[in-house]
């Protein structure tokens, strides 16, 4: 039926939004000599990134444009994040009598955000129709991250350095079951890494690093259920090359990737229009739809069900390719402009079922064939998953970053 | 939310004061590299106010050889040159000829300066000297001193302040900022100006310590460093060969052997740390009665009580190079002071720097005394220190390492004040031609962070007369 393909376009443009570059901010797009062995100190990061999401990617890599045809072209979710890092870099066993760990630096970071997102005036206005708030903004998860160096080695004009470390995501994260967006993800992740650092001739500049992110359910899925319950694990690489033109301008290009491990499970879908009945004069309004559609007898009013699940996407990936340039000043702080371009990806789309009815009791007592009994047909909604375990943004975004060292000249 | 409160722990975490004052304030141990032997007691920190940690060892059976002294840079500590002592020990050299001392914070939280290091160094050179003295029997007459980084201007500061030139057999400095360093400023802020304000390239402190010459007096100079402008990352193009001392045997290494060693790792090498022992081996070692020539006057003719000592003068405030055609007598010429001293090189001993002038001519002009402007105080940025004697033939010797100037110390000269960066104890000195001296005269500058802030009150801003709530105890960026 037209009016649920319609609905599948409303959800479309309605759940891709999402914070998809936050994600990609916070962890795995690296920067220059992110994983190099730094002088023993504390560091602190502040990075402002900006995104304009005009287009996402669905299940089959393919991009989409946000909320087409059913909005006019320019609708976007804008998306700020301001990121703060406080990085420590030291030996807490040096001069003691642990082997191995007194002569390997160890280090842990501690990364929060405030997170401000909002969505254009059409896309917040037909957001409505599903009773959910069009944007938030608020703290973000906090990830607190531990390691240890590896030895530094050389050959030749090589110079090469490993690391291990662990990062833990705790979602402390402002987060709203009825909101379209949230900044935080109401899940735990745990991520180990291991990372390399490498200097040829003292200008090429390469860090890397292979992290395998686990993550837990989130029992409590936002925007009617459209964010996964059952998260898939992630494998996210990455690699940067950065060249040094002097002692204060640098320049990198990096690609970052990230795959789920499987599929990401949604067991609590409910998304559904807010006011029921529906009218059909009204459906063909907000959505379009063929008048002769509207006027057929059969559709005066009904009400809709989703079924709640399990559905199961084809999981999600993305690859991003970042050019940035660095400017070091006074040696204390560091100075990044870098622009994130995804080039590909593969977005989480779960068909969702519903009962149509017409009384408010949809679908009715279960009959024994699975439907309820006052279900008079069955749809299904093609629908995007939402938030950073969901959605691929398929937009650039623009990263500011600052790096001050407290203590350096 | 229930975990919020990682949030302000994590960062109280990172704020905390570095262990060499948090775990003594705790009265818990402080885990450090004290690889002494039982009866040496290493001498306290003169930023810490810790026993220095560090490595050393028994004199094993001679013969022995000079010991040597390894310096770390900046923000570490002795443990840095442990991979050496190893490969000094493999080269024959016992435990007892090795030795490292830590001075300084051995973090970042608190840079290191070569001023306020100084007094440790004193204090190191002494406890080993005075050690092995005790251990061998006889006196140990000199150190060769194996410098990196802020080691090397730390090093060199010492050798000038001291006047411990005769002291020092050989000294190989690598990777030094002796022409400066970029990262330093002449604008600093926070708790590294001290260090800053010394190292900018073209800073008054490295002028007053290459001034008088790079490579003064009978020690032997060997400067190891970069030379690429790449792969030492303090050193880029504009300065890669700040490390380089005139009259010294420099050595890029990087350079000259096409490889890629940074700060940290050059020191360290194999190959590196063979050319510091071909360095060191060059030079026989005195035997053991061997005694220090000393400078004898008689008149103004100079010379020494060992025949085969041959004298090194200079004018002009120069100290006198090594390497150079000794004489065996010399007059001192009228007018400007001469810096002279005797060096026998058949023992390779040397006497003290002594700064002479001749007396032919000289009229006393009355009781002799130092003035200074400004006389020490408290304050926010570095100071210009003018010296002048009642006497104007008299010349004037000064110190900043907090030991009593003799005449070989540091010359003031008139239009050269000097450069006070850091809080230290002046001690100036007037000696005429005739051999008398003035009062010493002291001078307490206090070059305080602490006090920016106590005069920078939200209050004071609101209220000049607003009192200043400086306590005159420097805390920060020691």
């Amino acid at each position: 039926m037209r009016w649920l393909q319609a609905l599948s376009g409303l959800g479309l443009f309605l759940l891709v939004v999402q914070s998809a570059p936050a994600q990609g901010g916070i962890l795995f797009t690296p920067h220059l000599s992110e994983y190099a062995r730094q002088p023993l100190g504390t560091y602190t990061e502040t990075t402002l990134i900006f995104s304009e999401i005009e287009k996402v990617y669905d299940r089959n890599g393919e991009v989409v444009e946000l909320g087409r045809p059913f909005v006019p072209a320019g609708a976007s979710t804008d998306t700020a994040l301001a990121l703060f890092k406080v990085l420590w870099v030291g030996n807490m066993f040096r001069d003691s009598g642990v082997p191995f760990l007194r002569d390997h630096p160890q280090f842990c970071r501690v990364i929060t955000s405030l997170g401000y997102q909002q969505n254009t005036e059409q896309v917040a206005e037909r957001g409505r129709l599903f009773g959910s708030q069009p944007g938030s903004n608020g703290l973000g998860d906090l990830y607190a991250l531990c390691g240890i160096y590896g030895a530094e080695h050389r050959w030749g004009p090589a110079q090469f350095n490993g690391l291990l470390g662990v990062t833990l995501k705790e979602p402390i994260g402002q987060y709203d079951p009825d909101a379209m967006l949230n900044i935080g993800s109401n899940y735990r992740s745990v991520i180990p890494q291991f990372a390399f650092h490498a200097n040829l001739y003292g200008r090429l500049l390469i860090d890397g690093t292979l992290a395998y992110q686990i993550n837990s359910d989130n029992p409590n899925p936002a925007f009617g259920g459209t964010t996964p319950t059952r998260i898939a694990d992630w494998f996210n690489a990455e690699i940067n090359f950065a060249w040094k033109f002097s002692e204060k301008w640098f320049a990198d290009i990096g690609y970052s990737f990230h795959k789920s491990m499987g599929r990401n499970h949604y067991d609590q879908v409910s998304i559904n229009f807010k006011d029921q009945p529906i009218a059909p004069d009204a459906l063909c309004d907000n959505l379009g739809l063929n008048r002769t559609v509207c006027d057929t007898p059969l559709l005066d009013s009904f009400y809709l069900e989703p079924r709640r699940g399990p559905y199961s996407d084809n999981g999600v990936s993305g690859t991003l390719l970042t050019a940035g340039i660095y400017y070091v000043y006074r040696s204390s702080s560091v100075l990044q402009l870098r622009v994130v371009q995804p080039v590909a990806g593969r977005g989480s789309q779960i068909d969702v079922v519903y009962d149509v009815c017409a009384t408010s009791d949809c679908p009715g007592p279960p009959t024994q064939g699975g439907s309820g009994q006052n279900s008079i047909a069955e749809q299904v909604a093609t629908l995007f998953g939402v938030q950073e375990a969901a959605a691929t943004s398929a937009s650039p975004y623009l990263e500011l970053r600052l790096v001050y060292l407290f203590w350096a000249p | 939310m229930r975990v919020l409160w990682l949030l302000p722990v994590l960062l109280l975490a990172a704020c905390l004061p570095p262990r060499e004052r948090l775990l003594p304030a705790l009265s818990l141990p402080l885990p450090a590299l004290r690889d002494f032997p039982a009866d040496f007691s290493p001498p306290r920190s003169a930023e810490t106010g810790l026993p220095m940690p560090g490595f050393g060892g028994e004199p094993g059976a001679g013969p022995h050889r000079t010991p040597v002294i390894f310096v770390h840079g900046s923000t570490i500590s002795a443990r840095y040159w442990l991979p050496v002592r190893e490969q000094f020990l493999k080269a024959g050299y016992q435990r007892g000829e090795l030795w490292a001392l830590g001075y300084g914070w051995d973090s970042v939280h608190h840079f290191d300066s070569n001023d306020l290091s100084v007094p440790s160094l004193e204090r190191t050179v002494d406890s080993v000297m005075d050690y092995l003295s005790r251990k061998r029997g006889i006196p140990v007459q000199q150190v060769d001193i194996v410098a990196h980084s802020l080691g090397v201007t730390v090093a060199r500061q010492w050798l000038l302040q001291t006047n411990s030139y005769h002291r020092v057999r050989n000294f190989i400095a690598v990777s030094g900022a002796n022409h400066g360093v970029w990262t330093a400023r002449a604008d600093p802020r926070a708790l590294q100006r001290s260090v800053s304000w010394e190292l900018y390239p073209g800073s008054p402190w490295l002028a007053q310590l290459n001034r008088a010459g790079e490579t003064p007096g009978p020690t032997r100079y060997l400067s190891i460093y970069d030379g690429t402008g790449w792969a030492d990352e303090l050193f880029p193009e504009a300065g890669k060969d700040s490390s380089a001392l005139a009259g010294a045997r420099n050595l890029p290494y990087n350079r000259e052997h096409g490889t890629w060693f940074d700060h940290l790792e050059l020191p360290l090498q194999p190959a590196v740390v063979a050319q510091m022992l071909s360095f060191l081996r060059e030079v026989e070692e005195p035997l053991p009665q061997a005694q220090p020539p000393r400078l004898r006057r008689q008149g103004d003719e100079l010379f020494s009580d060992q025949p085969e000592a041959r004298l090194h003068c200079a004018g002009g405030g120069l100290y006198p190079p090594g390497g150079t055609e000794g004489r065996e007598r010399l007059r001192l010429p009228p007018g400007e002071p001469s810096t002279c001293y005797a060096h026998n090189p058949v023992s390779g001993l040397a006497s003290p720097m002594v700064r002479l002038q001749a007396r032919e001519g000289y009229v006393p002009a009355g009781e002799l005394s130092l003035r200074a402007e400004p006389a020490g105080g408290v304050f926010e940025q570095p100071q210009q220190l003018h010296l002048s004697a009642s006497d104007p033939a008299a010349l004037i010797v000064y110190s900043t390492a907090g030991v009593p100037p003799g005449s070989g110390s540091p010359l003031y000269r008139p239009g050269q004040p000097i450069y006070i960066p850091t809080p230290v104890r002046v001690q100036a000195l007037a000696i005429s031609p005739d051999g008398r001296q003035s009062k010493p005269l002291l001078l307490d500058f206090d070059i305080s962070l602490e006090i920016v802030e106590a005069r920078n009150t939200l209050q004071r801003q609101f209220d000049d007369s607003a009192p200043e709530q400086y306590q005159g105890q420097r805390k920060k960026g020691r």
